[in-house]
């Protein structure tokens, strides 16, 4: 017996889906469009793209943009498995509520306030915004969500194998790197890809810790989506859809090429 | 010498005392055996020999070095778990490696060690395959290897046979013995079955709350119980509250709610004692009607129940009192005599069939 | 399983929490005494524009300064009744937001959880990839759609339903739909989560003892998901009454909520201790839900929206 009966549920699912992707969809449409207004359709061209690759401006701010995400996502990556071992694996200690509550926190709260919070803080310390602490941004934002990540894949890890691997002689670290760290590993790399994404698109963190000399694509992006609809931002748009939706499917394949060729 | 020996060991778990005040002392080349109902203590207790727990109060020695503080990764004894623990995401050969390049062994030797550990488990040519793809009897032995690989001066062993189907127990259980006697490796087996320590250790401890109980082997735990825990956990058993009351020539009886019990010459109880008698189901005799030879212990009753279970035939006989004896005949051919419900019967049993404990 | 004598674990331990401990410390925690510290200084010229009020660690001082501790920014906040419509427009429309986001994605929940098992994987990554994709860019397809001579209208118009343009751009409808859109696998995959650790088995005895399809969803059903539908509604609501891309964008004239204030307040006006003090008043706001949040997390360990495809 089921809740639902077959078509309903088809019914919905497809409704559901077509909301979440048909937008996505017409940015991709198109930025694909010869018309200069934006929701007229004119034909197939390549033309915006085109215009991309003269725009200095907009290739500076990919770059930097690019540098931002993979440096932060490996902090982010770093300390959010690390966490996730200390609250995953550590029984019981003091202000336990306050480190879960810290690294909780970033995951809803409105970034605007984060964004003024890190501002005030580079500010007092006297460090000039930049790609610094742009990174350390996007570090602080992108550690919560590696956390969940990589914590819901522990959890799931069998303790005993640990057990088995320290009653076999391995001391903690080697326990770590040949048992703890090959099984987490597909979690780990999903919450890098994760806390590279966020980096990637983030508009109002970046906006409040960067400077004038590090200035991301999505600001670039905002400044013109403030002026209108314009092909131009259509074409990098649906650049940025490809690159992050390409990564993901290279780091799907990626995994399933290891699993297929370990040890039959 | 003793391999193994615990001084006073206590462990507690928050305010929860798992092993409380436990002194035991294990031989060389001995198959001990752990028993006890789940949460009595015995996994605990195991766990601290393998160095997952450090004991509250008490010591830890292993072949006469102390290893209370020593960490697992230290202490020269391996463990089979009751999960197996097999690493998923290696080979069975890279499993049963695993401890082997831990101790930084030549590769030659590794592998040498790996084939002997896959023959002793008659796992020849799965070398290669993943934990994953081995039915539940394969993966207890890969583990057994795993473990049996490093050589350890003790095996522990968590609740070996559980996760296997019932057929397979019993044939592993009798292959476990028989490694152990080959290899002479000191076993430590824990399990919460009285049929598993039965069969396969030589010496057993029960334990209960924390405590140890009794340790005996398994015809001393069975046939003289030292406490009322232990003869009702071991097997089934007819228990009687009573009290002595007092010499009938050298003879000892005891009042109880069902009658008058003999008990038989038992000089060191003495009147007024408050005591149990306990008789195992196979000592009770049923009859139609009493037999002239034995005059003591018989009980005039009705079958309430009847359970066929084929080597033997379970009865439940209500007696006086509305007590309840439960009784067991083997079955030995089509000839046996049965009684159904509602029959009117009488139980006896010797006196010296009765187990006396203290109350 | 503290290791009291264990020197090396000990060590190992302390790095293992020690590093984002101390990093959440320099980079969570500090930057939030610092917006309080902010909050209560004195607006000034020049930059930074405020002027510290704790600076020194010097009872003497301290308990001076403390004295001279300033309201003003608070003070200006309560009187300025822009602040106030802010906060009431943003926790409505994070409200209003929350409620229809939760009607449209609990048939979608219930639809994957009682999808072929093999199927199910699939559809939970087709709910997570739009979160993979920028925000930004999500919220401007909205643009595209919902502008007079956008898509809706012009397909609306095609069909022949409307003669004139609907006016959704630029108004609280528009913020609506973009919340909506942007949170909705937010919303999804908690309670996905607890629907399908539902036992299939409970729904079976319901019907065994004659509820109807429609009923054992009302009895059993909803009454279970409860715990997906608070985490669910917490994560769509916190982060809404914040928000600053999508009102910013959308929004029109009409539309006033906190996270475009604070904005204006920051980048505009340069009023850096309003600011702070909007960001104080806007978490105490949220520190209900987010206590709520805190405590699911911390229970559930691993409840969390955002799955690996």
């Amino acid at each position: 017996m089921r809740g639902a009966a077959p078509l309903p549920r088809a019914f919905v699912l497809c409704l559901g889906f077509l909301f979440l992707y048909a937008p996505i969809a017409l940015v991709i449409l198109y930025s694909f469009n010869a018309s200069r207004l934006a929701t007229v359709w004119g034909g197939w061209s390549l033309r915006w793209y085109g215009a991309l690759l003269e725009n200095e401006q907009l290739l500076a701010s990919a770059a930097t943009t690019a540098e931002a995400a993979v440096a932060s996502a490996t902090i982010a990556t770093i300390l959010g498995t690390l966490a996730a071992i200390a609250l995953d694996r550590f029984a019981r200690f003091r202000s336990r509520t306050l480190f879960a509550g810290m690294i909780y926190a970033p995951l809803v709260l409105p970034e605007v306030v984060m964004g003024l919070a890190l501002l005030l803080l580079f500010v007092s310390l006297g460090l000039e915004r930049g790609f610094v602490t742009l990174v350390v941004a996007h570090a602080t934002l992108g550690l919560g969500f590696v956390t969940v990540i990589v914590r819901a894949r522990l959890v799931g890890v069998d303790r005993t194998l640990e057990e088995a691997a320290a009653d076999l002689g391995a001391g903690p670290v080697t326990t770590f790197c040949r048992i703890t760290l090959p099984l987490i590993f597909p979690a780990v790399a999903a919450g890098f890809l994760l806390a590279m994404t966020l980096s990637l698109d983030d508009l109002v963190l970046a906006s409040f810790t960067t400077g004038p000399g590090s200035t991301t694509l999505p600001m670039r992006i905002y400044s013109e989506v403030r002026l209108g609809v314009s092909p131009q931002v259509n074409a990098v748009s649906t650049l940025m859809i490809a690159f992050v939706w390409l990564s993901l499917a290279a780091a799907a394949l990626l995994d399933r090429w290891r699993r297929s060729t370990r040890v039959p | 010498m003793p391999l193994l020996r615990l001084e006073h060991v206590t462990k507690r778990h928050g305010g929860f005392t798992a092993v409380n005040d436990v002194s035991l002392t294990i031989g060389k080349g001995e198959l001990f055996a752990l028993l006890g109902p789940s949460g009595c203590g015995k996994t605990t207790l195991l766990r601290l020999v393998a160095g997952f727990e450090t004991p509250d109060q008490g010591r830890v020695l292993i072949d006469g070095e102390e290893v209370t503080e020593v960490p697992a990764h230290r202490r020269p004894v391996n463990m089979m778990f009751q999960s197996y623990a097999l690493f998923p995401h290696m080979s069975v050969e890279k499993n049963i490696a695993f401890g082997l390049v831990q101790d930084g062994l030549p590769k030659k030797e590794i592998a040498a060690r790996v084939a002997d550990g896959l023959r002793l488990v008659q796992l020849e040519g799965l070398g290669a395959r993943r934990p994953d793809r081995l039915s539940g009897g394969q993966r207890q032995r890969v583990a057994l290897a795993r473990a049996l690989v490093k050589r350890p001066k003790l095996l522990l062993l968590d609740e070996p046979l559980a996760a296997l189907d019932k057929r397979l127990r019993e044939e592993t259980g009798f292959e476990l013995v028989h490694l152990q006697k080959t290899l002479g490796t000191t076993f430590l087996v824990v399990t919460h079955d009285q049929k598993e320590a039965m069969a396969m250790a030589g010496r057993i401890a029960v334990m209960r709350a924390g405590r140890i109980e009794q340790i005996g082997t398994a015809a001393e735990i069975y046939e003289r119980p030292a406490s009322r825990h232990v003869a009702e956990f071991v097997g089934e058993i007819n228990l009687f509250d009573g009290e002595v009351v007092g010499p009938d020539e050298d003879r000892r009886k005891v009042a109880t709610a069902a009658g008058v019990l003999d008990i038989g010459p038992r000089a060191r109880f003495a009147p007024g004692a408050a005591i149990i008698v306990a008789v195992r189901p196979e000592r009770v005799v049923l009859a139609r009607t009493a037999s002239g030879a034995i005059e003591a212990n018989a009980f005039p009753g009705t079958i309430a129940e009847k359970a066929y279970l084929g080597d033997v035939t379970l009865y439940r006989v209500a007696i006086a009192a509305g007590l309840v004896l439960r009784a067991a005949r083997p079955n030995t051919g089509p000839g046996d005599e049965m009684f159904e419900p509602g029959d009117s019967v009488v139980a006896t049993f010797a006196p010296e069939s009765c187990v006396v404990l203290r109350a | 399983m503290i290791a009291r004598h264990r020197r090396p674990a000990q060590a190992g331990r302390l790095v293992v929490l020690g590093l984002p401990y101390l990093w959440l410390l320099a980079f969570f925690l500090a930057p939030f005494a610092l917006v309080l510290r902010v909050a209560l200084s004195q607006s000034a010229l020049g930059r930074p524009p405020y002027t510290p009020v704790f600076d020194t660690l010097d009872p003497v001082i301290l308990s001076q300064k403390l004295r001279e501790l300033s309201l003003d920014a608070f003070a200006r906040l309560a009187a300025d009744s822009l602040y106030l419509d802010a906060y009431l427009g943003s926790l409505a429309m994070a409200a209003a937001a929350t409620f229809v986001t939760l009607v449209l994605a609990f048939p979608m929940a219930l639809a994957i959880a009682r999808s072929d098992a093999r199927l199910r994987p699939l559809l939970l990554v087709l709910v997570i990839a739009p979160f993979w994709t920028s925000a930004l860019v999500r919220v401007y397809a909205f643009i595209m759609i919902l502008k007079d001579e956008g898509l809706l209208n012009l397909a609306l118009r095609g069909l022949g339903l409307i003669d004139a343009p609907l006016h959704i751009f630029a108004t609280n409808t528009a913020v609506l739909i973009g919340i909506v859109y942007a949170y909705f696998p937010f919303m999804v995959l908690p309670l996905y989560a607890a629907l399908d650790a539902q036992d299939k088995t409970l729904r079976e005895a319901a019907a065994d003892l004659g509820a109807a399809p429609l009923q054992v969803l009302a009895r059993i059903t909803l009454p279970l998901a409860w715990p997906g539908i608070a985490a669910g509604s917490l994560m769509v609501f916190i982060p809404a009454v914040g928000e600053f891309v999508i009102p910013d964008l959308l929004g029109g004239s009409g539309t006033l909520m906190i996270g475009t204030v604070l904005w204006s307040d920051f980048f505009a006006n340069r009023d850096w201790p309003a600011a702070a003090a909007a960001a104080v008043v806007l978490l105490a706001l949220l520190a209900g839900p987010l206590a709520l949040y805190e405590r699911l997390q911390v229970k559930d360990g691993a409840l969390t929206p955002r799955e690996t495809p």
